[in-house]
């Protein structure tokens, strides 16, 4: 069940070396991959919301609990049709789909063109109805999610790194180099940037736009999913709170990247999560769970346009 | 921004007794009206009245109390955002601060008063060092900065042990203001009459800022922060004060919340808690101080109305639904989805909050007069600008403010046809493609919307400009130029020679998108009492280098005002320095009355500041007094003597363009930079606005003036200076500079793009 | 189906109801109430509000005290309620922020019932704490609020406040006495949440590990929500830890175990929260035998055979086996029953004095009053199996709690 991989003299610690060196560099590769697992699920969160904001410029607050839908969706599946574990994951990311673009119809579209304030009230007002469905329909106790990849460990120099949450890093590099594909040289992305640029003469010139935002919910409602249905066996148990801490941890990750740049928000969340596991491994551990903020803060103060982005911050926002 | 009270909305328009009635009468400035102190007492009064009359029990007065304090954190929370348009999560996690602040400071023995002033300042001083690091983020990257602002002071409150007991703190004594003890068997009455007390001073604070200049300037800088920058307002300040207060509020609110509970925990400073001060202050109307009441009111009374909606269930189980569907056991577990729900709906069905709706009763009521939509205290109060401000959030560019359908004046048929204005110079220019644009847009307000348009034409593109507002997009590099530029060689032909004591000199400046030289190298001179033309195609980089030398794109090379240097990208140094401009698309705050404009552009600064408004009244009085009458001297000189009082948001095109000018005249500039006067302007309307400037120009005042219509320029200009490509490709008299023919070539030889709507402009003087 | 079950709830009410009157005459048969033998009459029905939020009403609302008082309210009117009227039972959503208890709690006081029971966080505990004073109406708190105890530090205790639960101190305690005395630990690592149950656990949980003459091998200190504790578990491993002791949150609790396993710390695990995750598929790493709990009672793996009756009672109706949760909520409307009963009537002084003293055995422990006002005096260490149905391997009775 465990896949033993052979450490190399190279990582600094020889297998015949003394168990204080063993320990200190097991500590680092755990913590190194800890943190780069944290922050690809930050990013695997955060895409979603990228997408939609992309298309409609709409920063939708109950993507976080969008997530968590997903995640119970899988749990409803497997729990009540004994689907197979990959089955339900389909059917719960294609659910999400539809459930994207209903509250697209219901909480964005009778909206659009209002003050950007009102559109987020009322995703917070979704956020609030989706987890109390959440809650009076699956329970709010904690519960569990099996996966294929559950239980398995992949060890490193006497770091014992979840299979998991590699396989959460593999499909957040894969989600982000299709999205890329997906807003480069396709329709969606010719149309995305068009409404980017100028909303109105994009209209003009046949982009379809409130068809495209319901196809961008959508699709982020399906992001959303799979990022449940990985992000919840990632941990040994959640509950309805799943989704929201991670995405506090996706805004800071999409700031440091740039808003709105795919490349950027997963070069964001690996920085995020190695500043919180390194730094706050070692240095001042209480305090370590305010170490992406205070970094995202101080990226404000000194570079807003992000760390990748030439552009200043608010000209995207 | 006394017009805030709906008490005096009703106050008469212009042609009344208003400032234009007489030179006897004191000059009474726009802030200083009416007595809306009234207003704040009737509301105390009547919610004194509420809570005799209808609150019952202990439970429904510690209900009303805890509306009461959190209308106090809400309006706190209004300074903000309502205000000053700042995208906060924050409010909840300050009034933590200051809770665990004062709590600590109690803890050790120190008096309460003095726990509370600590308190204030604590969160005071943490808003000002967090408003100033995050100085250049705005709206959404603010607010989430806000939110992890929020989980650091959470995470701070949860392990810092020695200042907050590791979040969970117990008996925390009572509050005792000078003796007075809020304690004992009466204390939900005292709570009470302290909260109610709290309330008035807040709401009073409300108003004196509200008729002191600073709300005034903190709403330019919320719905135009890079126009208010230009006409000098310092902007960052503005916001981080503003912040500073609100926080300064939840703090004191904090402090007093702990000691009347007697106990702390960290979550009641929660994440949850920001978000529903946010949610109180949309729902009950942001631009109101009164709708955070009424904002308050929904979220305790409606989620604790909800809390026992079985028995409204039940009513519908026994009733209607009798046989045909039982809900759960537990009924009253659905509140949450009748919450949120209602949330969703009230969002929808009212915008502007509960507020709006005593708002449009009162328009109802009252709205018979044409004006009466844009006068009403709604379009006063800012609705108009945030929406703006939205609109521009959601485009990620520039709208141009909406011409009001009812809006007096003219109907500017004319300016597309305007024959009489017709130059030879210009009449080749005419292509089959901009008559089709001209064609379809008969008004000015075509033309205005099409200016306002026009930049981005390459559909695909992305916006070019750095700015979050039009003035950046407008003139940058995406409308693809002429591609029969082939003027390379020698950049200047037959250069005049500069006049002597120029007053404004520009060397080398240079600006850069994303490697595109939008301007090359490009050196200016004008001289005293000169006026300066600047003219070349769309493109060519003429309104970038107005931002350039003006600060709001970033620009290198030099530049002198009247002999002293000027560094750029700071528009207020560039404002002091003498400086004015207006702008391709009119830049005027139509949250403000006319005369509020043009107020906004006076040099004097003089206890600008929160506290001279909170606490120097008669000084500030006397200062506004000195402005008022500047301003209205700018808006007599402009020819809009009778419009001090109108707003600004029912203006026609011509009037805005005026008030614009105005505003950079009230700023005693040595010189000022007009982009495109003319466009969207009729014949005569034209021919008018030349008259006006030749008169300044006569005054002493030097020009630099950009735009399509040559005519206008040949009459007006001593000079003209001809870009293409970001270069300068000819500089001469106005007549003679038609005998150049790259100037004849950049201008005839090239068809304009279709997609081109900046020549709606150009073809308006055929 | 449903009627068989109430037939059955009835007699097994009547008999639970029988030995306490029955116990309780022997105590204070002399105490002076005129109602004398069995049969009580009251001028007013007993009413019984209890404050807590049920699924759905919170992201952390549980089912569980709504359940068990709303099973014991219909034992005792299917049995005849108490003197000849019947229970009335309400319950009042109360959230957990302390201010919005505080209102939930006063308006439970104005429907002047004959006892409050819930409030089952400490938050909620200390924001009413002051009014309960005042209201002079007996409360039942379902919490483990050390300060709501007479003498505790920081106390907020008064005459009508009563604890149904173990303190948390004494929770925390004997977590590290379960993991000394019965799993034989010599060096203890200690990993607590960064809030006040956390860190406050830890530092009882030092002070016993020193009076148990035991080392702490290492106080590892991680966030409220942390999903990774491989650098925690790392630093235990490395201190030499032969067992682990948890002050976190229940999700916490199942990556924490899991990560031990992970990281190759094969050493037992003792929690305060274990029994709310054991069963939810959450522990992966397949050493559910290092796995255990200190719960208030353990109704579900009982060896007393009305009590096992009593719990598949439940489970027959509400789908899940009963914690020490939904036990305590039923004992307490029965305690309330017995007080009413010892009192003879409804004025809340006599019940609160009968409250004081009760001696009563319920399902979940035999509760008895004494003067910090806590009424529940013990803990039970357990183990699961492969399925997380937990097994008492360990009873502590406590002292009487003095501080």
């Amino acid at each position: 069940m465990v896949m033993e991989v052979a450490l190399g003299g190279a990582l600094g610690a020889p297998l015949g070396g003394s168990p204080a060196v063993l320990a200190v560099s097991s500590k680092f590769i755990s913590l190194t991959a800890a943190g780069i697992s944290q922050g690809a699920i930050v990013a695997l969160a955060a895409v979603g919301f990228l997408l939609v904001y992309k298309a409609t410029g709409v920063v939708n607050f109950a993507q976080g609990d969008l997530i968590t839908l997903g995640a119970y969706l899988a749990l409803w599946l497997t729990r009540d049709f004994d689907a197979p574990i990959l089955a339900a994951y389909a059917g719960a990311i294609a659910l999400m789909f539809l459930i994207g673009v209903v509250l697209e119809r219901v909480a964005y579209a009778p909206l659009r063109g209002r003050s950007i304030h009102v559109v987020v009230i009322a995703t917070l007002g979704a956020a609030i109805v989706i987890r109390t469905v959440i809650a009076l329909w699956l329970g709010a106790s904690p519960v569990a999610l099996d996966s294929p990849a559950r239980g398995h460990l992949w060890r490193v120099g006497g770091a014992a790194i979840p299979l998991q949450r590699i396989v959460i890093v593999v499909v957040t590099l894969l989600v982000v180099a299709g999205l890329t594909w997906l807003f480069g040289p396709t329709a969606f992305g010719r149309q995305v940037r068009a409404l980017a640029a100028d909303r109105e003469t994009a209209r003009l010139h046949g982009v379809r736009s409130a068809r495209l935002s319901m196809v961008a919910f959508g699709l982020s409602a399906a992001l959303a999913g799979l990022a449940g249905v990985l992000i919840g066996p990632a941990n040994s148990s959640f509950d309805i709170t799943l989704g929201f801490s991670v995405m506090l941890g996706g805004f800071a990750a999409a700031i440091l990247g740039g808003f709105g740049s795919l490349t950027g928000v997963v070069i964001g969340g690996f920085l995020i999560g190695l500043v919180e596991q390194l730094f706050g491994g070692y240095v001042l551990r209480d305090y370590r769970g305010a170490y992406p903020f205070l970094l995202m803060i101080l990226v404000i103060a000194l570079r807003p346009q992000g760390l990748l982005s030439g552009r200043a911050a608010h000209e995207r926002l | 921004m006394s017009a805030s009270e709906p008490g005096t909305t009703a106050r008469p328009e212009a042609g009344g007794p208003g400032p234009a009635a007489g030179p006897a009468e004191p000059p009474r400035p726009p802030a200083f009206r009416g007595h809306p102190y009234l207003l704040i007492l009737a509301v105390l009064a009547g919610l004194y009245l509420v809570r005799l009359w209808r609150t019952e029990g202990l439970a429904e007065e510690n209900l009303f109390n805890t509306w009461l304090f959190m209308s106090c954190l809400v309006v706190g929370f209004w300074f903000v955002f309502g205000v000053a348009g700042q995208f906060a999560f924050s409010q909840a996690a300050f009034a933590g601060l200051g809770a665990y602040t004062a709590a600590w400071m109690t803890g050790n023995d120190h008096p309460f008063e003095l726990a509370v002033v600590v308190a204030v300042l604590v969160c005071v001083a943490v808003a000002l060092v967090f408003a100033l690091l995050v100085r250049r983020a705005e709206h959404l990257y603010f607010a989430i900065a806000t939110l992890g602002l929020s989980e650091v002071l959470l995470l701070v409150f949860r392990s810092w042990e020695g200042f907050t007991g590791g979040g969970e703190l117990t008996n925390i004594a009572p509050i005792s203001l000078f003796g007075w003890e809020v304690s004992g068997p009466d204390r939900d009455q005292r709570a009470f009459w302290l909260f109610l007390g709290l309330l008035g001073l807040l709401l009073a604070l409300a108003t004196a800022l509200q008729r002191s200049p600073v709300v005034r300037e903190a709403i330019a800088v919320r719905d135009k922060p890079l126009v208010a920058a230009s006409a000098g307002l310092p902007g960052v300040r503005i916001r981080a004060t503003f912040l500073a207060l609100g926080s300064g509020i939840a703090g004191l609110t904090g402090a007093f919340l702990v000691h009347w509970r007697g106990s702390v925990t960290t979550e009641q400073f929660g994440v949850d808690l920001g978000l529903a001060v946010f949610l109180m202050l949309i729902l009950g109307g942001m631009h109101s101080k009164y709708g955070p009441l009424l904002g308050a009111w929904f979220y305790v009374y409606v989620e604790h109305g909800l809390r026992d909606s079985s028995d409204y269930l039940e009513f519908l189980e026994d009733g209607p639904l009798h046989g045909v569907y039982t809900f759960s056991e537990n009924l009253d577990q659905y509140w949450p989805i009748l919450y949120g729900s209602v949330l969703v709906v009230v969002m929808i069905a009212l915008p502007d909050g509960l507020v709006g709706i005593g708002s449009r009763l009162a328009h109802r009521l009252t709205g018979a007069g044409g004006d009466a939509r844009s006068t009403g205290p709604l379009a006063r109060l800012g609705l108009t600008g945030l929406g703006d401000v939205a609109a521009r959030l959601r485009r990620g560019r520039a709208a141009a403010p909406a011409p009001a359908p009812d809006r007096p004046g003219p109907p500017g048929a004319a300016a597309p046809a305007g024959p009489d204005t017709t130059t030879p110079a210009t009449t080749d220019t005419t292509t089959p493609a901009t008559a089709d644009t001209s064609a379809a847009g008969p008004a000015d307000e075509a033309a205005a919307g099409a200016s306002a348009r026009a930049e981005p034409a390459g559909v695909s593109s992305p916006p070019a400009g750095p700015g979050s507002e039009s003035l950046a997009a407008a003139g940058g590099p995406a409308g693809s130029p002429p591609a029969k530029g082939e003027g390379g060689g020698s950049a200047v032909q037959e250069r005049a020679p500069a006049p002597a004591g120029a007053v404004l000199t520009a060397r080398s400046i240079g600006v850069s998108f994303g490697g595109v030289r939008a301007v090359d190298a490009v050196d200016l001179t004008v001289g005293r009492g000169e006026v300066l033309g600047l003219i070349g195609p769309n493109g060519s980089g003429k309104s970038t280098l107005l931002n350039a030398m003006t600060g709001v794109v970033p620009a290198e090379g030099t530049l002198e005002v009247a002999g002293a240097p000027v560094p750029l990208g700071k528009p207020p140094r560039v404002r002091r320095a003498g400086l004015g401009r207006t702008y391709q698309t009119p830049q005027t705050f139509t949250a403000l009355t006319c005369i509020e404009n043009v107020l906004l552009g006076v040099p004097d600064r003089r206890r600008m500041g929160i506290v001279a408004g909170a606490v120097a009244r008669p000084l500030v009085l006397a200062d506004e007094r000195r402005r008022w009458a500047a301003a209205q001297a700018a808006l007599e000189r402009v020819g809009l003597p009778d419009h001090a009082e109108r707003p600004a948001a029912g203006l026609s095109h011509r009037d805005q363009r005026l008030l614009e000018l105005a505003r950079a005249l009230v700023g005693e500039p040595k010189v000022v930079l007009l982009d495109e006067p003319s466009a969207g302007l009729n014949a005569t309307e034209t021919e008018e606005l030349c008259a006006l400037l030749t008169g300044l120009r006569a005054e002493g005042l030097s020009l630099l003036v950009v735009d399509h219509k040559i005519d206008f320029i040949t009459e007006l200009c001593d000079r003209v200076v001809v870009l293409e490509l970001g270069r300068v490709i000819a500089e001469g008299d106005p007549h003679g500079i038609w005998s150049d023919q790259r100037v004849v070539d950049v201008y005839l030889g090239v068809p304009p793009e279709p997609a081109d709507a900046d020549a709606v402009d150009v073809e308006a003087v055929p | 189906m449903s009627r068989r079950h109430k037939v059955a709830a009835a007699l097994m009410a009547l008999a639970i109801v029988g030995a306490a009157c029955g116990g309780d005459d022997d105590d204070s048969g002399n105490g002076g109430s005129g109602g004398g033998d069995g049969e009580l009459s009251l001028d007013d029905p007993v009413s019984i509000i209890m404050l807590a939020e049920t699924t759905g009403e919170s992201e952390a609302a549980v089912p569980f005290y709504d359940d068990g008082a709303s099973m014991a309210v219909d034992d005792l009117n299917e049995a005849g309620g108490i003197g000849g009227e019947e229970v009335e039972y309400e319950r009042i959503s109360t959230p957990l922020e302390g201010a919005e208890a505080e209102s939930a709690f006063l308006e439970a006081v104005e429907e002047e019932p004959t006892a409050i029971l819930g409030l089952p966080s400490s938050g909620q505990v200390l924001a009413a704490a002051q009014r309960v004073g005042e209201a002079q109406i007996p409360v039942l708190y379902e919490a483990t609020a050390t300060q709501a105890l007479v003498g505790a530090p920081d106390s907020v205790a008064n005459d009508y406040g009563f604890l149904v639960r173990p303190p948390q101190d004494e929770i925390s305690a004997g977590i590290v006495r379960f993991a000394v005395e019965s799993l034989e630990a010599e060096s203890v690592g200690l990993v607590c949440a960064n809030n006040p149950f956390g860190e406050t656990g830890c530092d009882i949980a030092e002070e016993a590990a020193d009076e148990l003459g035991v080392a702490v091998a290492g106080r590892e200190t991680v966030e409220q929500d942390t999903t990774d504790f491989s650098g925690a578990v790392l630093e235990l491993r490395d201190a030499g830890a032969d067992a682990v002791v948890s002050y976190i949150f229940p999700n916490a609790v199942a990556a924490l175990h899991n990560a031990l396993a992970e990281n190759d710390l094969d050493v037992p695990h003792v929690s305060g929260s274990a029994s709310l995750i054991a069963a939810t598929g959450a522990i992966t790493s397949g050493n559910m035998d290092n796995f255990y709990g200190i719960d208030d009672c353990s109704p579900a793996a009982s060896d007393d055979p009305e009590v096992q009756e009593w719990a598949q009672r439940f489970e027959d109706e509400h789908g899940y086996a009963p914690n020490y949760g939904v036990a305590e909520s039923y004992d307490a409307v029965m305690m309330v029953a017995e007080a009413v009963e010892a009192a003879g009537s409804t004025d809340p002084d006599a019940i609160r004095d009968a409250l004081a003293e009760i001696e009563y055995e319920g399902v979940c422990t035999t509760y008895r009053g004494e003067p910090s006002q806590g009424l529940h005096h013990q803990l039970v260490g357990v183990s699961f199996d492969e399925e997380g149905q937990p097994a008492i391997e360990e009873t502590y009775e406590l002292d009487d709690y003095e501080f």
